[in-house]
């Protein structure tokens, strides 16, 4: 088990959205980023999966921790992350607000926990964050 | 991860170098597997020439997988620009040279683009600090270059109480250094370098780019390599057909390889090593 996400974009319902590469957004914007888990060690790219990892549900229950990762300590989102549907229980979503101060390119980091096992993700460059201002 | 409350920062931006404002953007998130495809990659199908024996089936260069090459250029890219392109905090030691001390206490950190200055102390090797140097008496004007310089001709305050410029509690500590010539890992530098937030200037993100589409090339032109000409002759008729084969992308790899060049020299113009000298 390999612990990551795919982020979706215009997500209406289980059955309608699009797979997404990265989290895009202007700085300052709320934005509700939607992404579905996944283990990233079954359904590889190169055996022809497009896109690659397999949906993963967690069990009833389970809470996911996200952070918005930045070196910078006032900048680093940590944030509960909600599942909108009762029915797909893959399907996770996040709230950022105007008030974040992330910007630029940022890692998604997941803490999954189930009862008393705790699985731990990573999504490399998943966010791009552009700039309010041209610097 | 990290507190940059009392940091001295760098003056203005990295890219545009010391740029306060500016009408144009010029830095932008790392690139995407699209912008790649867009950018680099145009008209390019990222399908394998050659099928899969087992499935039949052409294999497709994914977007994950674009994704992973442009992770694998960032950091071939940082290594041969010598460059951090995203943050990276550093805790560096550096000696202490009469003759730089004298001039202000000149440092040249190893890693560019220097951002912030977080602290700088004596520090011995046992890791408590002996003294830290006021951040108000940092100069970080030439930072993104690399140089610090300790300037204490202003007043300091630190944690709220005043330190006056020339007393026994502030810079006349660093007046009794004026005994030795040299001593080792004397100095401790923390300081961030790489671009803020990883917002990445348009040139780093084309090399960036560039040097990823050089490693998709290459792969798909492998699958390029089975045959590269071919004949059929019936009694009279004949039809030949010759093909690149794995030269295929050529003549775009080394238009990609030339911009690259070029790319490394300016890029390393404005923050790498060309030129080094010191004292000893």
């Amino acid at each position: 088990m390999l612990l990551s996400a795919r982020f979706l974009n215009d997500v209406a319902n289980v059955n309608s959205f699009e797979y997404a590469d990265v989290a895009e957004f202007t700085e300052g914007d709320p934005a509700s980023i939607y992404f579905q888990l996944i283990d990233a060690s079954l359904d590889k790219a190169g055996e022809g999966f497009v896109p690659s990892g397999r949906r993963y549900v967690p069990a009833s229950g389970a809470t996911l921790q996200v952070t918005i990762e930045s070196l910078d300590d006032s900048k680093e989102i940590v944030r509960s992350a909600t599942q909108p549907f009762a029915n797909d229980g893959s399907i996770w979503k996040v709230d950022l607000l105007a008030t974040d101060k992330i910007r630029g390119t940022a890692n998604l980091r997941l803490k999954l926990t189930e009862g008393s096992v705790v699985r731990s993700g990573l999504v490399k460059s998943g966010f791009r964050i552009h700039s309010l201002t041209c610097l | 991860m990290a507190d940059y409350t009392n940091s001295r920062k760098g003056s203005g931006a990295p890219y545009p170098e010391n740029a306060i404002e500016t009408a144009r953007q010029q830095v932008e998130p790392l690139i995407t597997p699209d912008l790649l495809k867009s950018r680099h990659l145009f008209g390019v199908p990222l399908v394998s020439a050659m099928k899969d024996p087992l499935t039949g089936k052409q294999q497709v260069m994914t977007d994950d997988m674009l994704a992973d090459y442009i992770e694998g250029a960032v950091s071939q890219a940082e290594l041969e620009l010598k460059i951090d392109i995203f943050p990276v905090k550093r805790q560096e030691k550096q000696p202490f040279d009469i003759n730089l001390y004298n001039s202000f206490g000149y440092f040249q950190l190893s890693h560019r683009p220097a951002t912030s200055v977080d602290k700088l102390s004596v520090t011995p090797s046992n890791q408590m600090d002996v003294y830290v140097v006021p951040n108000d008496w940092v100069e970080g004007a030439y930072l993104h270059r690399g140089q610090v310089n300790i300037v204490p001709l202003t007043v300091a305050f630190v944690q709220g109480t005043y330190i006056p410029q020339q007393s026994s509690g502030g810079a006349a500590f660093l007046q009794i250094l004026g005994n030795k010539a040299w001593i080792p890992a004397w100095w401790q530098i923390e300081y961030t370098s790489g671009f803020p937030d990883g917002m990445v200037p348009r040139v780093v993100n084309d090399y960036v780019g560039t040097v990823a589409a050089l490693e998709v090339l290459s792969q798909l032109a492998l699958t390029y390599a089975r045959s590269n000409s071919h004949s059929l002759g019936i009694d009279g008729l004949s039809q030949s057909v010759s093909t690149p084969g794995p030269q295929i992308f050529k003549v775009r790899m080394d238009e990609l390889e030339a911009k690259k060049l070029a790319l490394t020299k300016k890029l390393k113009a404005i923050y790498g090593f060309k030129i080094f000298s010191g004292t000893l």
